[in-house]
């Protein structure tokens, strides 16, 4: 849309690009140069062969794929109430869900302390399963609310007329016509479980149920303080994320201006 | 399929009043899971935030030394809870408008007739998915007095330059800033690209013909055009800021001494390292205060677009 631009303004603007793509690429390149230093590409072998980074791989895969489970559920089923059924009083559920929206789950710690210790669940993925669902369900239920009540009324009073029970409703029609912004949700809850630091810190005592963000501080609490494996590891750690964003970017750019902002 | 359409709106006529209050009640039922986490973890966690944080308590057992205010009042006296909110609250406003500015540029700079825009669109995007206790692990080895930056810093000649970025309290906190501005400028960059995709080219070329400069444009259509853009990226920097824990956690732990200390970082310290649950507990009430105050403006925001 500025392809109007004079000549001294294109150099400017290509000049500014390429400051831009060294600023961002220089520490990617250093991350990736020290954990070559050393041992070189041995690094990488030693951080999957003598730690538990794929017992910590799994965790948090376990961790993340559930809470996405659980919370793609939990929010469109009350979005459908919020958006479409509209009971009586919805309004309050809706109030008090969003009330969630921007808590910071440190402002939680000792609460959750004390009833995860109760309910026997320390010390196990429920620990932070829980938790993360609860904190990410505001948001799925804000947007996947907002997304119902744009959708056209016609849609869904012809499957109400087709005879469909509200469960053959949500199943067979709303959550095909909710694909968009369920994917939405499904990434932006994805990212924040993969890359959750916090709860397990706190939660998960055993090294053999850590996630992938405790591997930096494993690597300290064995005094193996050798940064080329811990720079091996970070990469380790962030190339599946990396690569399933940049797989699925268009998604996540459609989420960002589809439902995510608005 | 029409009789039997027929046969129910009749059986809904005859006896509808008893059907829609049987109905209703299953209504409830589909929000019900979600109103009972929520309230379970998040309302009942603040209520026993708030009444803890009116004990003298340890954290281990029962608490039982009420003490009434008594934590509040010391709060209000605490120079280190006053550094740490001045901190959140400085982190926010500076990294908030930094990846603004930063990001609306890129945007716009990848509309103009630039080769590598492609490339600019995928790297900018990497930092933003990593986990930023990665990131923070990582810059902490790369900005140690002998580490990988330094090293550049002096390797093109400014020696002069080079400093222990985040052992040195006059830097600690801008290098923190700026860790968080490397790795989140995508985000506002990717926001403020998709509304621009949306804004109608039209207007811009009428704008050139009408002799309107590249700068008169972006500064007098553009800028007023994602209100909507600026809005939304404030208020999740803002709420991104009062969360944000990792970044500061393991990059400098509030240090050196507290000068780089944010809330979350102190209710840390004050709960986990120092057994002080019940102030702890007094912190995070005002925490969640101003976490409220965020999440409103959000919702606001928010259902008023999607109308």
């Amino acid at each position: 849309m500025f392809h109007f631009q004079q000549w001294p303004g294109r150099i400017v603007s290509q000049f500014l690009v390429v400051v831009a793509l060294v600023v961002l690429a220089i520490p990617l390149a250093l991350i990736v140069r020290e954990s070559l230093s050393g041992e070189g590409v041995r690094n990488y072998s030693l951080v999957l062969s003598t730690t538990p980074f794929l017992q910590f791989f799994l965790n948090s895969a376990i961790v993340s794929v559930t809470t996405v489970v659980l919370v793609l559920f939990l929010a469109l089923s009350a979005a459908y109430c919020f958006g479409i059924l509209k009971p009586r009083g919805s309004t309050v559920g809706a109030v008090i869900i969003l009330t969630g929206l921007a808590l910071p789950a440190i402002a939680l710690v000792v609460p959750l302390y004390f009833a995860i210790q109760a309910v026997g669940l320390l010390d196990t993925y429920w620990s932070v399963i829980i938790p993360l669902t609860v904190i990410s369900l505001p948001f799925g239920v804000l947007v996947g609310t907002n997304y119902i009540r744009g959708l056209p009324v016609e849609l869904y009073e012809a499957g109400r007329l087709d005879g469909a029970g509200p469960w053959q409703f949500f199943w067979q029609i709303l959550v095909p016509m909710c694909r968009p912004i369920l994917s939405v949700i499904a990434l932006f809850t994805f990212l924040a479980a993969w890359n959750e630091y916090l709860l397990p810190l706190l939660f998960i005592q055993s090294t053999d149920r850590q996630m992938l963000t405790q591997v930096p501080t494993y690597f300290q609490s064995e005094r193996l303080v050798d940064t080329p494996k811990i720079f091996a590891a970070n990469i380790l750690i962030s190339l599946p994320i990396v690569a399933v964003f940049i797989a699925l970017q268009k998604t996540f750019r459609t989420g960002l201006s589809a439902g995510a902002v608005k | 399929m029409t009789a039997l359409m027929e046969s129910r709106t009749a059986l809904a006529a005859t006896d509808s009043a008893p059907r829609r209050n049987g109905s209703h009640l299953r209504n409830y039922l589909w929000a019900l899971p979600a109103v009972i986490l929520v309230v379970g973890v998040i309302h009942a966690g603040i209520a026993f935030n708030l009444l803890s944080s009116l004990f003298d308590w340890s954290g281990v057992g029962a608490p039982t030394d009420f003490i009434g205010a008594k934590n509040y009042q010391t709060l209000s006296q605490d120079p280190i809870f006053w550094r740490s909110l001045r901190n959140t609250l400085l982190f926010a406003l500076v990294t908030v408008s930094v990846q603004l500015v930063l990001g609306l540029g890129l945007a716009i700079l990848v509309r103009t007739k630039v080769r590598l825009a492609g490339l600019l669109r995928t790297m900018i995007f990497v930092p933003v998915v990593l986990a930023p206790a990665i990131v923070a692990t990582s810059f902490r080895s790369l900005l140690t007095p002998d580490g990988a930056i330094n090293k550049l810093i002096q390797g093109v000649g400014f020696s002069d330059f080079s400093q222990p970025w985040l052992a040195d309290p006059k830097t600690a906190f801008a290098a923190i800033m700026l860790i968080n501005v490397w790795q989140y400028t995508g985000y506002s960059f990717l926001i403020y690209d998709a509304a621009i995709g949306q804004v109608d080219a039209a207007i811009f070329e009428s704008a050139q013909i009408d002799g309107a400069s590249a700068w008169q444009v972006t500064r007098l259509i553009l800028a007023p055009l994602l209100r909507g853009s600026h809005l939304v990226l404030i208020i999740l920097g803002f709420v991104s800021s009062l969360k944000m824990f990792d970044l500061v956690y393991l990059t400098t732990g509030g240090g050196p001494g507290t000068t780089t200390q944010v809330l979350t970082g102190y209710i840390y310290r004050q709960v986990i390292a120092q057994f002080h649950a019940g102030y702890g507990a007094a912190l995070s009430v005002i925490l969640v205060a101003i976490a409220f105050v965020f999440s409103t403006i959000q919702v606001r925001l928010s259902t008023r677009e999607a109308r």
